[in-house]
């Protein structure tokens, strides 16, 4: 986007569950792995703990970005938790085509215990994606808060 | 066809075959739904108007039928339906409001001029008795004018229609299906009390998702808006997306799980192919 200054800083809310996601997002921490800090991290118990809702108001209250972390199919220590994330974020990105905000400020990953590496890499990438998108217009609502 | 409905109604309640035929009455110029225990009000039957059958009583959030069963427990009443009241009483029942077993349903076909006026893609239940069905208008055509906008051109276009919203909460109310008792819509966290307009796009936002995949596209949360909101652009954009993405069709079949809200059959959407 033309009108994104240069040292624009994308701010992304990582809802991250407990188990799988979040645990690798801690690896890539202590593995000492080189990704950008523009990720506030929100751990849940569990992706599908992840109301379309919260993402909606991240999005409202300033994110320029929102990721969704969850276990890999199969993995989720719930059994059955992230096949309803896997069913609902793409209804949701729809919703917010529809309304006329960026679907690709949201992202659905799935990011075992294990990939510290993948996380560091999805948080590059995403970065570099929502550079380009520039900053969320939505930022801030209408009220101030 | 309002002749052969009204006397197929007189006689099931003359012969006792259900306790009550419920439908629409029109009085003193006003339509609105009635449950019928005698054969002779049965001359204020009325067909064919834009009132649902099927409307949540509020703030019970419950339906006349369900708070009829609740009553009477296991006795039979006829229901009158078209397309949309028939996959209405579906959609409530998959949520355990009421028992489709002890419904007789009737069902009567919408012509096409009223399938135009409500754009309902489906203008004819199931259980069709009376009535020829007609092919409803495309849902296409309709979506093409919000599809064929840029991501900033909807923005703008959805901004300046929200602007006008008064939170009269008109659409949620008129819902068939929407039955939480604790709405989201009322969350302080998302849309305050006092704020006018709503904040863009929260307020919507939520009536928008929670309806995604039991919406029927009745058309009542249009017909109530004050402010001519046009909300079912988004809502038929959102039931096609559905059906892609999850294989699932509001008001098809009352024994089908809500594939949002369901972890049971998850696994078995995830087969099909997603
Ligand atoms: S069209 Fe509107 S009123 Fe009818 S089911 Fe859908 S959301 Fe509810
Ligand atoms: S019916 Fe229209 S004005 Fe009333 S709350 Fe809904 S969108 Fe807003
Ligand atoms: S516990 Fe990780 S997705 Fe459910």
């Amino acid at each position: 986007m033309s009108s994104t200054p240069d040292n624009f800083e994308p701010r992304i809310v990582a809802f991250l569950c407990n188990w799988c996601s979040y645990t690798g997002a801690d690896l890539a921490g202590i593995s000492r792995m080189n990704y950008p800090a523009n990720v506030r991290a929100i751990r849940l118990m569990c992706s599908g703990s992840v109301k379309p809702f919260f993402i909606m108001s991240a999005l409202h209250k300033g994110a320029d970005g929102v990721l969704i972390g969850g276990c890999h199919i199969g993995d989720c220590h719930y059994q059955t938790g992230n096949h309803l994330t896997k069913k609902r974020i793409p209804i949701t990105r729809e919703l917010l085509g529809a309304l006329g905000i960026d679907p690709r400020r949201v992202r659905l990953e799935w990011i075992s215990a294990a990939e510290g590496q993948e996380f560091a890499e999805v948080i590059h990438e995403f970065v570099k994606e929502l550079k380009a998108l520039g900053p969320n217009p939505l930022a801030g609502g209408d009220h101030a808060h | 066809m309002l002749t052969e409905i009204r006397k197929h109604c007189a006689d099931l309640l003359t012969r006792k075959q259900v306790a009550a035929v419920y439908g629409l009455r029109e009085r003193d110029g006003h339509t609105a739904p009635y449950l019928f225990t005698r054969a002779e009000d049965l001359d204020g039957l009325t067909v064919g108007t834009k009132v649902p059958v099927t409307f949540t009583l509020r703030p019970a959030k419950k339906n006349i039928i369900s708070a009829f069963q609740e009553k009477c427990p296991g006795q039979k009443i006829a229901v009158l339906v078209r397309g949309c009241d028939e996959r209405g009483l579906y959609e409530v029942a998959k949520r355990g409001q009421i028992q489709v077993a002890d419904l007789a349903i009737i069902g009567y076909a919408c012509d096409a001029d009223q399938a135009r006026a409500c754009h309902c893609p489906r203008p004819h239940p199931q259980n069709l008795k009376f009535g020829e069905k007609v092919q409803g208008p495309s849902n296409e055509a309709f979506i093409a004018k919000i599809v064929n906008m840029s991501v900033a051109e909807r923005e703008a276009f959805w901004r300046a229609q929200f602007s006008k919203c008064i939170k009269c909460y008109g659409c949620r109310n008129s819902c068939p299906v929407c039955i939480c008792k604790e709405c989201w819509m009322e969350n302080d966290a998302f849309s305050p009390t006092g704020w006018l307009p709503p904040d863009f796009p929260m307020f919507h936002f939520v009536h928008f998702y929670h309806l995604s995949d039991s919406c029927i596209e009745c058309g009542a949360c249009v017909d109530a808006c004050p402010m001519d909101i046009p909300l079912n652009l988004i809502r038929k954009v959102l039931s096609k997306k559905v059906q892609e993405e999850l294989f699932y069709t509001a008001g098809q079949d009352p024994e089908e799980k809500p594939p949002l809200a369901s972890r049971e059959e998850a696994k078995e959407r995830l087969e099909k192919g997603i």
